[in-house]
């Protein structure tokens, strides 16, 4: 139902999307046959003779490293890019017999479905139910017909208690299972997904999987760009990988695992089996890991003369959180303000990597943002190296990087991003922070024409330069390829090495398995351990 | 139901008007609560327009809003009446002035958001023979208002944790580092909603069917005829009044 | 296997167009509130309104000018943001003003092709004129402007600005937005090569 044949591609040069821009480090192999010769105003080749087909009922996975041409196929699948409209494309593309590339996006929209990565962006309507409805309203079916299809998929993907709800009012979890409700009722027969589950704690991407499960028996053509395999693992037919716009391999699942965890990480690829069993690093290994890191060579991390032998301050260290809670505000509506966090005691090492992980909603951006001293109304206690730091004095000491890092880059250049956040640092030291954090090619480039994984890092390197003893990371992985996710691992090590407090909030198994010292889990805002 | 201040909103009216008809009487309440007088003629007027704007606050359990609007407008008049522009009560009687004339306003304001979701204000303004070419951008300022105001307040929680302060001294760095922010990310939400809403079939040249409710009944003309004669209530008040 | 050849789309009023208008026509309407209201609270910024509210605007309509495709952008923009002043509070004047000059300017940006600064520039002194439509009451509809600004201010304070308020200095505002919008064109050009181009997203 989705096949693609030879298919090669690039993008007129103003108008390559952010997602597909390809990444420096593995730049495009030029010199396909038929669009050698660089045209002016053409992009770099970023598809090279792709061919693929998605039957009916078969899931069809592509991945890759970032920038390997995985978006670019599915916008070309769903027509958002076609032929002579941002780019130049050869070999032929269809979807249920129709070209994506000649026939209105509106009109392909009827045959292939499409979910994206940001569940925030992809909302048109402002409340659930108009959203359930828009794209059977779009396609002018009859309005019996269009509450038929609603109330059924109300049903199927458990909506009824918020479908009278705002859109601005839901998790995000919620919000994807409403857009995944959402393209289900347009019944297309294909379906095209880019990195679904990238914004998605474990249960909800398992609840994700069931979904996609629940298509796949119903005969639909899938079509999934992803980083995260695990939870494919058991319901794709194929999976395949891209490098630089070509086709390298083209496997079944249990070929992809019989690759072995250390095959596939030399491939680029997150693991296959279960994401929170990690059989490459053993939890010694993980306390190891920050070790490698300069400063800190000598000594086991978790003895504490490491911290004195690391020149570090030789105070009492680290944080000490005491009865630390937070009730949500009263809102209209809602009779009781509801406790979102409720902390009896929690206290990290200086120089410590602590993982907070726990379930979307938990209550983790609100712990970190009362850490930071960003978020007003929190009780209790937190001492810094013993001493009592109030609100006003975390705003200062704790560096935040936050989930979303485009709202964090102010500067017009990567270095002026770091001497924005330090303005006492030489240009010796902003060198050096810059190749501490593998930036210290882009020093010059705009920091959002950076790639997420870049972006990332940077916001990382400005929290270092900062020079602050605490800080605090929310979902520093979400959406990056295994590439990009140890390079900002390796960035945290980093800041712990250089004697930084480090709390990072994820749902990335292998970034706590790469990075963390210590695991804390929070439940309903109660810490579980 | 309640009555939210923001853009949300929050669930099937109790009592259901179609679009049209509560931005008629939005467009009275705004002329009248703005510039009718709190004495004389002109004053009936305006209790009449605030009255309408209680009884339907009222009807959506709103009970805070729809006192305030009638408390507003209540010391509005008293405080014409008895407080004398000068001294400290200049700037009493100048701040309660303000207030009586833009509460039933906003109140009207918070009334027709939170009972008309965007598809209903669309499939209104289509029924008005609005052309796609308005109606689709007027829906995408409605989605991106509330959008906006998350992201400029995510962006300042990242100046205040970075220690970047903005002053009034500073409007070049305000600038930078609020609105170009702030412009990056509207150009790539704008983004991925175009993506997200051409793949779900969106199209300028294709006629929609929607599900959203319009048409007027008993209830809408009684509505209109009401804000109709509040209007021409309040030309006429301004025609008897030197 | 075909070889499609590279063509440049032909402007068009397209889907994608609208939404980029919608998402500009609220960044737009966001930052004339906000600088609005400055005005409301600082009573010397009122003076200056004129300049400094074209100014900042200029900022996002210089980079709405730069991803402009087709003719018929701007004129919604301009359209939809006179419907929400008037919407919020503001005299139909704005409207009736709106709905005159955004085609206009839209047409002088095109002429240049939505592509030389110089008629950029002008299209938007033509487009910001439609804020004079906020103060032209003060010096031709007076009646009704005293009875809105009245609803602000207290009764001296009408007196005061009646006052000074002669008609040359309805000329010397129409003045100051031109001089503003040029300055916001200015800012928004520099803006743009400083952070749009370089990001990509201009």
């Amino acid at each position: 139902m989705i096949e693609l044949a030879n298919v090669s591609f690039r993008y007129g040069s103003s108008v390559v999307p952010d997602a597909a821009r390809p990444d420096p480090a593995n730049p495009s192999v030029d010199g396909a046959a038929g669009l050698a010769g660089d045209s002016p105003g053409l992009g770099p080749l970023v598809l090279d003779h792709v061919s693929l087909a998605v039957g009916a009922g078969e899931v069809v996975v592509l991945c890759g490293a970032s920038g390997c041409g995985k978006t670019t196929v599915t916008r070309l699948v769903n027509g958002l890019i076609g032929t002579g409209r941002q780019g130049v494309r050869e070999g032929a593309v269809r979807v249920d017999g129709l070209d994506p590339g000649v026939e209105p996006t509106a009109r392909i929209a009827r045959h292939a479905g499409s979910v994206f990565q940001d569940p925030r962006t992809q909302f048109f309507t402002t409340d659930v139910a108009s959203e359930l409805a828009f794209g059977c309203e779009n396609f002018a079916l009859p309005p019996a017909e269009i509450r038929r299809r609603v109330s059924g998929v109300t049903e199927d993907w458990e909506l009824e208690g918020i479908l009278g709800r705002s859109v601005f009012a839901l998790s995000g979890g919620q919000k994807q299972r409403v857009i995944c409700a959402a393209v289900d009722a347009m019944d297309t027969r294909a379906l095209v997904l880019d990195e679904p589950s990238a914004n998605l704690d474990a249960p909800a991407t398992a609840q994700l999987a069931d979904l996609i499960r629940r298509w796949q028996e119903q005969g639909k053509a899938i079509l999934i760009a992803e980083h995260r395999l695990a939870y494919l693992a058991p319901l794709a037919d194929r999976f395949i990988r891209l490098e630089a716009g070509r086709v390298t391999h083209r496997l079944t699942a249990t070929r992809l695992r019989a690759l072995g965890p250390a095959k596939l990480a030399d491939l680029g690829l997150r693991p296959v089996d279960g994401e929170a069993t990690e059989p490459d690093i053993a939890p010694a290994a993980r306390l190891a890991a920050p070790a490698d890191a300069p400063g800190c060579q000598d000594a086991d991390p978790e003895d504490a003369g490491c911290q004195g032998a690391g020149g570090r301050d030789a105070g009492l260290g680290g944080i000490e959180l005491r009865n630390v809670s937070y009730w949500r505000p009263h809102r209209a509506g809602r009779k009781y303000g509801r406790q979102v966090i409720g902390i009896g005691q929690l206290d990290l090492r200086q120089g410590q990597i602590a993982a907070l992980t726990g379930p979307n909603g938990a209550g983790k951006t609100t712990l970190l943002r009362l850490i930071a001293g960003v978020a007003p109304g929190g009780r209790g206690e937190m001492r810094v190296n013993g001493q009592l730091w109030r609100r006003r004095r975390r705003l200062l000491g704790v560096a935040l990087v936050g989930q979303d890092v485009n709202q964090q880059l102010f500067a017009d250049t990567v270095r002026g991003e770091l001497t924005l956040a330090n303005r006492r640092l030489s240009d010796l030291e902003v060198d050096a922070i810059l190749g501490s954090f593998g930036l210290a090619d882009l020093g010059s480039r705009h920091p959002l024409a950076l790639s997420a994984g870049e972006r990332q890092r940077l916001a990382i390197a400005a929290a270092f330069a900062q020079d602050r003893p605490v800080v605090a990371l929310d979902e520093p992985t979400s959406g990056l390829d295994l590439g990009h996710m140890r390079q900002v691992a390796a960035g945290i090590r980093q800041l712990g090495a250089a004697g930084r407090t480090v709390l990072v909030a994820t749902h990335d198994q292998e970034l706590v398995a790469a990075c963390a010292e210590r695991v804390i889990t929070l439940q309903d805002g109660l810490l579980t351990s | 139901m309640p009555v939210s201040p923001g853009l949300a909103y929050t669930g099937q009216p109790n009592l259901w008007l179609d679009p049209r008809a509560k931005l008629a009487l939005f467009i009275v309440v705004n002329i009248v609560g703005l510039a009718a007088p709190f004495s004389g003629p002109g004053a009936v007027v305006r209790i009449a327009a605030t009255a309408l704007v209680a009884v339907l606050l009222a009807g959506e359990q709103a009970w805070w809003m729809a006192a305030s609007a009638v408390a507003a407008t209540a010391c509005g008049m008293a405080g014409y009446a008895w407080l004398q522009p000068t001294g400290w009560t200049l700037v009493a009687s100048g701040l309660i002035n303000l207030l009586a004339r833009f509460w039933p306003v906003i109140a009207m304001g918070c009334y027709v958001l939170s009972t008309t979701t965007v598809s209903e204000f669309i499939a209104a303004l289509r029924r008005m023979r609005v052309p796609t070419a308005f109606t689709i951008p007027f829906a995408v300022v409605m989605r991106f208002l509330p959008t906006l105001a998350q992201e400029s307040a995510g962006i300042s929680e990242a100046l205040r944790s970075r220690g970047l302060r903005l002053g009034v001294a500073r409007p070049g760095a305000w600038l930078e580092y609020r609105l170009v922010p702030l412009a990056m990310r509207a150009v790539a939400i704008g983004d991925e909603l175009t993506a997200a809403a051409l793949t779900r079939g969106l199209d300028r040249d294709t006629e929609r069917t929607s599900l959203a409710r319009v048409g007027f009944g008993e209830l809408d003309w009684a509505v209109v005829a009401a804000a109709v004669a509040v209007f021409i209530a309040w030309l006429a008040a301004r025609l008897i009044t030197p | 296997m075909e070889s499609e050849k590279p063509t440049l789309d032909k402007p068009r009023l397209d889907t994608r167009a609208l939404i980029q208008t919608g998402v500009f026509t609220a960044l737009y309407v966001v930052v004339l509130a906000v600088f609005g209201q400055l005005g409301a609270l600082v009573p010397i910024l009122q003076v200056l309104g004129p300049f400094y509210i074209p100014l900042v605007c200029g900022v996002p309509f210089m980079l709405f000018v730069a991803r402009v495709k087709a003719f018929g952008q701007i004129t919604i923009m301009g359209v939809l943001a006179g419907v929400l002043v008037f919407l919020t509070g503001q005299s139909w004047v704005v409207l009736v003003l709106a709905v005159v000059l955004a085609p206009a300017a839209d047409l002088i940006a095109k002429t240049g092709g939505y592509k030389s600064f110089v008629r950029t520039a002008a299209a938007y002194v033509v487009f910001s004129e439609m804020l004079i439509g906020m103060v032209v009451p003060l010096f031709f509809l007076r009646e009704e402007f005293i009875e809105r600004i009245a609803a602000r201010h207290d009764a001296s304070w009408v007196d005061s600005l009646v006052n000074l308020t002669p008609p040359w200095v309805f000329w010397a505002m129409i003045g100051m937005i031109a001089v503003g919008a040029v300055a916001g064109a200015l800012l928004g050009r520099s803006l743009t090569v400083k952070h749009f181009r370089p990001a990509g997203l201009a």
